[in-house]
Order: C-alpha cells, then structure tokens, then sequence
C-alpha cells in the first residue's frame, strides 16, 4: 500500500519535473469515454450539428437560423 | 482594495459587449451497442448491451461570447442506456432504457479559468482512467467491471457477489450537482476543485499533467476526495490517479491506482496496469488488475483482458475485448468468469 502511494507520489513528481523540459508542450487530451471528437455520421465534419443566431439588431427582429452568410454584415453566417 | 475599486475591475468582466455576437448551438451524439458472451463456469449467456465505458447518448451546448474574453454556455447531456453492459445479467436480463441526465450544467470561460455550475463531472471524475492507448471505448483503464460486470461468481448452487461488486476501481464521485472551478493550463498542468452535493455534501479535487515530447505524449492525473456522511459515521475518502505513455512507435503503457476508504480500519483498493500498441487506424491492450477488499475484507479479485478497437472512418469504432474475473474468498472457491464482446460506436 505505502509502496503504491509512493509510486503515486513519484508520479506526480515526475510531472512537475517534466515541466522544466524544453522540448514540450501541452496535450489536448481527449477522454474516450465522452463522445468522440471529429466527424459524425449523419454531422458531417463538424461533428455536430450546428445552429448559429446572429442579432441584426436593426430592427428588434428575432434571431435568424442559417447556414448562409451575409455579405453586408461581414460575411457572418446568419 | 475599496468597494469602488472591486466594480470597476468586475464590470468589464460581466457586461456584455455592445458589439452583436453570434451564438451557436450544437447538437450532437452516439449509439453504442454490443453483443456479450458471458460464461460463469456453469451457463454460458449472451445478451445485446448498450456498452457503459461510453454509453449510447446525445447533447444539446450553446455558447456565446459575452465579451471578447468570456465565452458563456450551457450544456445537456442525456444518455438512453438499454441493457446496460456492466449490471445486465441472468437475473436482469432486460433492463429498460431511460432518459437520464447526465449532465445539465452552465458554465464561464475566460482568462480566470473555468467555472461550472449544476449536474456535471466533479473536479476528480476520470481522474483514474487516464490513458493514451486508444482502447477506452471498450475498456476504459481500471473500469474492467463496465463490461459483464453484472454477472454473480458461483460455487456450484452457490451464487456469491457479482463482478461490479469485487472488481472495480474507485473513480471518486462521478456527476452530481455541485461548482467547479477549474484553472486555465498553466503549460501542461490543469487543476480543479469542486463543492457539490449528494445525500450530504462532498469535496473534490485534481490535478492533471498533459504533455506532448520529442518522444511521445504523456497525462497523468492525481485527485482527492470526501463525501460526508450522515448519521455521524465516518467519510467516504477517496484517493487515486493514473498515468499513461504513448511512445511515437506506437507502444504505451499505463497505470491506475485507486482507493476508498469508507471506514477508519477498512480501506478498499484497486490497481490496473496496462500495455498496448497503436498503428494507424488499429489499437490493442493487454491488462492486468487486482481489487481488494472491495465487496468484503479479505476479497482479493483479479482481472486479466485483451482489448482491441479498429476505426476504419473516423466516426465509426469496431471493437471486441476478452477478458476473465476471478475472485478468491475464504472458504469458497469461485468459477472464474469468462466475458466476451464485440461491437461498434458510431457518432450521429
């Protein structure tokens, strides 16, 4: 048991250590047991299916839902 | 530091921008189903399971930036889990899928870190099944149980503890409603706490180390946690992490160790050791594992499994994994259990 939280601990030392390395950077780590990262089946290769609002704010009209840009509101998707 | 001088560093952190801001929604999910042979030592059963090291879900996130610093949002996330892999056995052998919250949790991301609020992970969930291998849809590192693990040891007649009750490591308090803070990568380094609440209220925190070398890649993680109790018995403290390595040759390695201790003179623990190789769109472990004292003191359960996943598009994981339980306790002598399965996640 001692042994194993020393391991634990040695671990974690390891780590900060390795810090001080140069030749690093930092690992953006995904869990498999969430839903996967990258493309979907039916969602193409955003992954997700995606609904974008953009307030015009004009004329107090409700948001628009749009895969379209508007080229008079700098290119945004509506 | 006077009042006036708080609200004029607050106010620029909370207002919105006068600029309009998109906000986006997204929609997204997976199905993750099996076919799984048990066997006992005395009947052989198959049964058609949602697999629970991922199970079958979807959820709804919106975010918008409300200065050009903060990003708010929200998210849901639901799971509809029929047959679940790890409780589904001969005496549960259909188990009606339910909507079940996940996760229903708002959150602010800026400069200051992360902050969560409402049914989400707590800051240690996970904290013990880090690991690089690429095998976790099938085998989440220390998590043996997920997979039959609703099947009883037998000695003859004699029905005794099932896997889930003997083998399985202590991954702190999983989701619950509570705040979490956690901190922006300070380089590879994440730490986080959380307060929330269960019956009573519970305590945790983490620290997670992420790198990338010449070499290879590397995470670890450490974390801590209490839940109290009610009724004046002792705390439930948990203690544990894990570690893996993944080699630019594809080889990898990695370890978990956990343990509760839910009584001043009993402590349940739970280690995990793995080896695996990765090539291109093919991965496999081998793992070994030993629980103690889980169900009872003087219970010693042991796990050995082989685990392999195939992605042959990006949104498709074909996977099967073997493995077989064994559980020593006085006076008894178990069958050990064998499990197989196969199956596939798709993302929707």
């Amino acid at each position: 048991m001692k042994n194993k939280k020393r391991l634990m601990c040695a671990l974690l030392a390891f780590s900060f250590l390795m810090t001080g390395c140069v030749h690093q950077r930092s690992l953006d780590y995904h869990d498999d047991s969430q839903i996967p990262q990258g493309p979907g089946l039916l969602s193409g290769k955003d992954g997700a299916f995606k609904l974008q609002f953009n307030d015009h704010g004009y004329d107090g009209a409700s948001n628009s839902i749009s895969n379209q840009t508007d080229p008079k509101n700098n290119g945004k998707r509506l | 530091m006077n009042k006036k001088c708080i609200f004029s560093l607050a106010i620029p952190l909370f207002c919105v921008s006068a600029v309009s801001q998109a906000v986006e929604m997204t929609v997204s999910g997976q199905i993750n189903r099996a076919v799984m042979t048990t066997d006992n030592g005395e009947k052989t059963e198959t049964y058609f399971v949602d697999n629970t090291n991922s199970s079958t879900r979807f959820r709804f996130s919106a975010t918008g930036q409300i200065t050009d610093t903060i990003l708010a949002g929200a998210l849901l996330e639901m799971e509809f889990e029929s047959n679940p892999s790890s409780s589904i056995s001969r005496a549960n052998p259909q188990i009606s899928s339910e909507l079940q919250e996940r996760k229903a949790e708002i959150f602010f991301k800026g400069p200051f870190g992360e902050v969560y609020l409402g049914q989400g992970d707590g800051a240690a969930n996970g904290i013990t099944h880090k690991d690089l291998s690429g095998t976790g849809v099938v085998a989440l590192l220390g998590h043996a149980h997920m997979i039959g693990g609703g099947t009883q040891f037998v000695e003859g007649n004699q029905t005794g503890s099932t896997v889930s009750q003997t083998i399985a490591n202590f991954d702190f308090e999983s989701r619950y409603d509570r705040i979490k803070y956690q901190t922006n990568q300070f380089g590879p380094l994440t730490l986080a706490a959380s307060i929330g609440r269960k019956d009573d209220m519970v305590y945790e925190t983490s620290a997670i180390y992420a790198s990338e070398f010449s070499f290879g890649q590397f995470i670890t993680g450490f974390g801590y946690s209490t839940e109290e109790v009610t009724g004046g018995a002792d705390n439930n403290d948990t203690v544990g992490g894990s570690a893996s390595i993944l080699l630019n040759n594809g080889l990898n390695a990695a370890l978990s160790y956990s343990q509760l201790e839910a009584d001043a003179d009993y402590k349940s623990e739970n280690t995990t050791f793995r080896l695996g190789y990765k090539s291109g769109r093919h991965a496999s472990s081998i793992d070994y594992g030993i629980t103690d004292d889980r169900a009872q003191k003087g219970d010693k359960g042991t796990y050995i499994g082989l685990n392999y996943v195939f992605k042959p598009v990006n949104w498709v994981e074909l996977y099967a994994t073997g493995r077989v339980f064994g559980l020593d306790r006085e006076n008894t002598d178990f069958d050990d259990i064998t499990v197989v399965a196969m199956g596939t996640r798709i993302k929707f």
